[in-house]
């Protein structure tokens, strides 16, 4: 590794300046990871290849969805920027899985792309503590203290020395990466973007583990040559919150007039045209080599690994409200250009389509997320952090979600204070990081809300309740919002005192209301709690018989009803959760001597001595290590302590 | 600490034994037993095992609280933390040692919210709790490791392997529909995602009744972990010591014989046709003045009660066949629902006339009482001969395999902990299918069948979440 002093004797090296926080990458972790570092006030500076292509959206032109939504929501409740931006940008909203309970209703939005860049830019201009800077990093710059690495600053490919006491890379698919389409390879960033070289080596060069992933997008159309007749319309929704709890609180809602999307299905002639050019596929002649995620294939892979399945679902989606363009979900491809065309043309309502953009597949370097703490700094370059997809991961959400964790603890580590780590039991952010660094990844992750063990408690509803007081005392909620936030929370409670508290007593009224919702008259006096937990009612329905009801907020309504309702599920969860957390705050020391306590199993010993877990619950999720292994470890640092204590 | 479940274990070694000790710890340990424990005296008066002092004893009866039927009578001694062996509040529960008895204490304790302890919890709490020195802690590491090395053992490991591809086969399936569940929320858009509850509904009932036969084998899994109980009735002089003789030189593995030391019985365990068997000999079940006599009859009903076969021996004098005799009175009333056979015992000094008449005569008495139906088998024994034995041997058998009939494999639950998951696991998933069919939301019965899985995963070690996506991945083309 490369350090300050060897860095100033470069040819045309120059000493730039000394920050607190440098950020390498201005997408969605890059973004939040420089607005969190600046906000709890340590100076900041953030650099991007290009700063017309700030929080780029190079794919789906949308924030949210499934767990993502979820994610989004926690990003705010903790004093986060994306959920703010996504409201203020959308053209289309809606709330997906409504019919399948709250724990997994999930907002979702279609984004003007230019927009939401224009608007993110702006905000980083403005924000105090905050500078952003055009260039490449092509080194991290490191100081060896009898082999401790500690990171000391960055240099740009035009010579430029930065010193700082923290270094956060948010690189996405850029270090090393190549695109390719059908027989076509070239050096390129994602969305025709300049690559970036050289950051990589310098990172294996300090001993991080490095990985070669592939991901791809699809193509993009002009709508002027689409026959919307030929599809399904698919409108947004205005009775939902938005994204930002700030503007939920505030009573701002989604617009009325927004885009539709539509949806499409693939045609036999798809299918063939697929099934005819299979090795001109890269996928399929080996020129691919980095290892694609399976929630996202081609469509040549999804007519070849499910063969039986005769046609697949397309989604149209608009890019914003000034462009003509449309993307279309469900066709990503790296078949050659000619091939694409055949392939777009061969579906209902594009059978005059123009291709805007080729769709692609890019191949990238990223890191072993296993060889960083759960704070997401690097074992081995104290000072370093890491966010986004250089970790492993995918989306916009779950980078946003890194890069503010990143943004976070890298000013607790120039503080000098411990990290923040969410666990499992408390947020998505938290499964998505534990996840990474625990097991590590073979492919992009995706955050999806089936790797959530506590589902019912982590939910898109109650992020707010959840995060905020983190976000305030971070400095990241300011003090009216965090007043907002405790003024909703008593009324929850409140009001549902009120509920487990009345009690009503067998009426005519009663029973002709309960008949009408085709629900049994309870024989006896019943508490208004009581009526709400049968599924078949709901709070709005039992205002003829509530007369003291008041007026009350939409969110303070679905919480009290979510409460009461689920409360039996919670309870059950909950105590699972209380059992997780006693293992999960026994902390392990990182100087354990795995290989000599005794009792554990070799392949225990070694999977510890590896990972070095920074906890017992961390430990009890690597693979490998049994119940009976912990309750060994638990033994030892029992033994350990006394003994220590004993001296 | 956590508000965990407490834990609870048999603290003597299984086997034939006056007494039992069964041991629970953890916070709510005297919550769980009051559920299940009436008192009948106790120090001070108490009147609930809350009311209890440390180191004090109450004397009552364990119920079960479903039925509201005696178990035992027990003596329960109340620790409270931090003095106790584990340094939590804890029970100590004193009962009779028949393995029935002890099975059917944990089991209502596990079902009033205890949990079966894990190998070497007590000692590891004990420890942890500061209640042993520093010089202990190797050992107790040792031990830990020990009894995880023993749950590998051979014969552990072929039938735990089996066990375990069993459960997976299941879990298999439920992943399946479990994926299909997770798919309709996880990727809502895609119209073509399974849509069908019904057909859901259909899969979920056959995987729930595989996990309820599986259950079940647990009392067949019992037989061949603490003995098949057969208790011998029958007037005095019947014959049952020496059948009980006989059976004791009948095979090699005969492991003890002792007389009980609280109830007037006599345990011998030995192996007929490779089935463990425990034999029990009664006093006679008859009405009787006698205060300590009755005492022994009320033991000998006792031990009816968690008999597997009961044997009776008809008396050579005709005894038994009279109107109104004690095989009259034991069938019609307290041997209901009972595998019963009935043998005659030759004894020398029977006329061999009679004796070869004599089973006949038995049979049609018992037919003429209208409780043919109710007798497995009837055979003549010989003390002498040895006659009668290889019926006796292919019986207990053919009772052994009819207890495992309708499984569709030769796997065994043995291991009480494989037995609370999979019992867990089962009711889990019979709420899960009653929440499908009432319409409630996704989200619930997905918890729910989660909570399925990770019960069924603590048998086969796999983490579900992990499996979980991997079959979604497999089974669905969805993407962007």
């Amino acid at each position: 590794m490369t350090t300050i002093s060897q860095a100033l004797k470069r040819e045309f090296a120059y000493e730039a300046g000394n920050y607190d926080v440098l950020v390498v990458g201005a997408g969605h972790a890059g973004c939040e990871a420089a607005l969190a570092a600046a906000r709890q006030g340590l100076s900041t500076i953030l650099f991007s290849l290009n700063l017309d292509s700030l929080a780029n959206m190079p794919c789906n032109p949308s924030i949210g969805g499934t767990a993502k939504g979820q994610l989004v929501r926690e990003i705010d409740a903790l004093g986060g920027q994306m959920g703010i931006v996504a409201d203020l940008t959308a053209i289309q909203m809606r709330m997906l899985n409504r019919s399948k309970g709250p724990a997994v209703f999930s907002p979702r939005a279609q984004i003007d792309r230019r927009k939401y860049s224009g608007m993110m830019k702006e905000i980083l201009e403005k924000e105090p503590n905050l500078f952003i800077r055009q260039g490449e990093i092509t080194e991290i710059l490191c100081e060896n203290d009898d082999g401790k690495m500690t990171v000391s600053g960055a240099m740009t490919r035009t010579g430029a020395v930065y010193s700082a006491s923290s270094v956060i890379v948010c690189s996405g698919t850029y270090m090393e990466s190549r695109v390719i389409m059908g027989e076509v390879v070239y050096e390129s960033g994602p969305d025709g973007l300049f690559p970036s070289h050289g950051l990589s080596g310098s990172l294996a060069a300090a001993g991080i583990p490095l990985q070669r992933f592939k991901t791809g997008t699809p193509v993009r159309l002009n709508a002027r040559y689409v026959d919307f007749s030929k599809m399904e319309k698919q409108e947004g929704e205005t009775d939902i919150p938005p994204f930002s709890f700030a503007h939920e609180m505030a009573g701002i809602r989604p617009p009325q007039n927004q885009t539709p999307c539509w949806t499409i299905w693939t045609t036999p002639r798809t299918r063939e045209v697929v099934n005819g050019n299979l090795d001109r596929s890269p996928l399929y002649s080996g020129v691919i080599e980095g290892t694609g995620p399976r929630y996202c294939p081609s469509i040549e892979d999804k007519f070849v690994k499910f063969k039986d399945k005769e046609r697949h679902q397309v989604f149209v989606e608009p890019m914003g409200s000034d462009t003509c363009e449309m993307y279309l979900q469900g066709m990503s491809t790296s078949m050659p250009e000619e091939v694409q065309v055949q392939i777009v043309q061969s579906m209902p309502g594009l059978e005059h389509a123009h291709i805007q953009r080729s769709a692609y597949a890019i191949e990238y370097d990223c890191i072993d997320p296993t060889s960083m703490f759960p704070s997401l700094e690097s074992r081995h370059i104290s000072g370093l952090f890491t966010a986004g997809q250089i970790n492993g991961s995918s989306g916009y959400e779950e980078a946003a979600a890194q890069g503010l964790m990143a943004g976070i603890n890298a000013a607790k580590y120039v503080q000098g204070k411990p990290p923040l780590i969410l666990d499992r039991s408390e947020a998505y952010i938290g499964v998505l990081i534990d996840d990474l660094v625990t097991k590590g990844t073979s492919e992009p992750y995706r955050m999806m809300t089936s790797r959530a063990e506590y589902r019912l408690f982590l939910r898109q509803d109650n992020a707010d309740e959840r995060l905020t007081e983190y976000g305030h005392q971070l400095g990241l909620i300011s003090d009216g919002r965090y007043a907002l936030f405790l003024s909703k929370k008593n009324a929850v409670i409140a009001e549902e005192k009120r509920l487990r508290a009345t009690y009503l007593p067998p009426s005519d009224k009663m029973k002709a209301l309960m008949e009408s919702l085709g629900s049994t008259p309870p024989p006896s006096g019943i508490s208004l709690a009581e009526l709400l937990k049968r599924p078949e009612l709901h709070y709005a329905d039992l205002a003829s018989v509530d007369p003291d009801r008041k007026p009350l907020e939409e969110s303070v309504v679905f919480a009290v009803e979510v409460n009461i309702k689920y409360e039996g599920y919670m309870r059950l969860e909950q105590d699972r959760i209380n059992k997780f957390k006693t293992l999960e705050h026994r902390s392990l020391p990182q100087d354990l001597p795995y290989p000599e306590v005794t009792g554990l199993r070799l392949e225990a010993r070694q999977k510890l001595a590896a990972h070095r877990p920074v906890s017992i619950g961390q430990a009890s999720r690597i693979s490998g290590v049994s119940p009976s292994d912990i309750a060994v470890l638990l033994v030892y640092l029992e033994a350990r302590r006394r003994r220590e204590g004993s001296l | 600490m956590s508000p965990d479940r407490p834990y609870c274990a048999c603290a003597t070694p299984p086997g034939a034994s006056g007494l039992a000790v069964i041991r629970m710890s953890g916070p709510d340990s005297a919550a769980v037993l009051n559920r299940v424990f009436s008192i009948s005296r106790s120090a001070d008066n108490a009147a609930s095992v809350m009311d209890m002092r440390g180191y004090t004893a109450a004397f009552g009866t364990i119920r079960d609280p479903g039925d509201g039927k005696v178990i035992d009578e027990v003596i329960c001694t109340r620790f409270i933390a931090p003095h106790s062996y584990t340094g939590e509040d804890s029970i100590e529960i004193s009962c009779h040692g028949g393995s029935a008895v002890r099975q059917e204490i944990l089991r209502v304790l596990l079902e009033n919210g205890a949990r079966t302890a894990e190998p070497g919890e007590f000692t590891r709490t004990a420890f942890l709790a500061g209640k042993m020195d520093l010089s202990q802690a190797e050992a107790v590491m040792d031990v830990i490791s020990a009894d995880s090395e023993l749950a590998l053992a051979a014969a552990e490991r072929q039938l735990a392997g089996a066990l375990k591809q069993k459960v997976r086969s299941i879990s298999e399936s439920l992943y399946q529909v479990f994926a299909s569940l997770e798919m309709m929320v996880e990727f809502p858009e895609h119209e073509d995602t399974p849509g069908n509850t019904e057909a859901i509904i259909q899969k979920l009932k056959t995987s729930d009744r595989l996990l309820t036969g599986l259950k079940n084998t647990f009392s067949q899994g019992r037989i061949l972990r603490e003995g098949m109980t057969v208790v011998l009735c029958g007037v005095p002089n019947s014959g049952k010591s020496s059948l009980l003789n006989r059976l004791a030189g009948y095979d090699r593995a005969i492991v003890t014989a002792q007389p009980g030391t609280t109830r007037d019985t006599l345990e011998v365990f030995g192996t007929i046709e490779g089935i463990p068997v425990r034999l029990v000999d009664t006093a006679g079940l008859r009405d009787t003045d006698d205060e300590i006599e009755k005492l022994g009859v009320s033991r000998a009903f006792a031990a009816v009660n968690e008999a597997d076969l009961l044997l009776w021996l008809c008396s050579p004098d005709g005894e038994d066949l009279r109107d109104g005799s004690e095989l009259f009175a034991a069938l019609s009333g307290s041997f209901h629902q009972k595998d019963i056979g009935i043998l005659v015992s030759k004894a020398d000094l029977m006329d061999t006339n009679i004796a070869g008449t004599f089973p006949e005569n038995v049979r049609d008495r018992i037919r003429e009482w209208g409780f043919a139906d109710r007798v497995r088998f009837f055979g003549v024994f010989s003390s002498e001969t040895g006659e009668g034995m290889e019926l006796l041997g292919s019986e207990i058998r053919r009772l052994y395999d009819e207890k495992g009939q309708g499984q569709m494999s030769q796997v065994l639950l043995t291991n009480s902990r494989h037995f609370e998951k999979i019992a867990l696991a089962s009711e889990t998933l019979t709420e899960t299918i009653l929440i499908l069919q009432q319409g409630q939301s996704a989200d619930l019965a997905c918890a729910l069948l989660r909570s399925t899985m990770d019960a069924l995963g603590e048998i086969t070690g796999d983490i579900v979440s992990e499996e979980l996506v991997e079959m979604i991945f497999s089974r669905f083309c969805i993407g962007k």
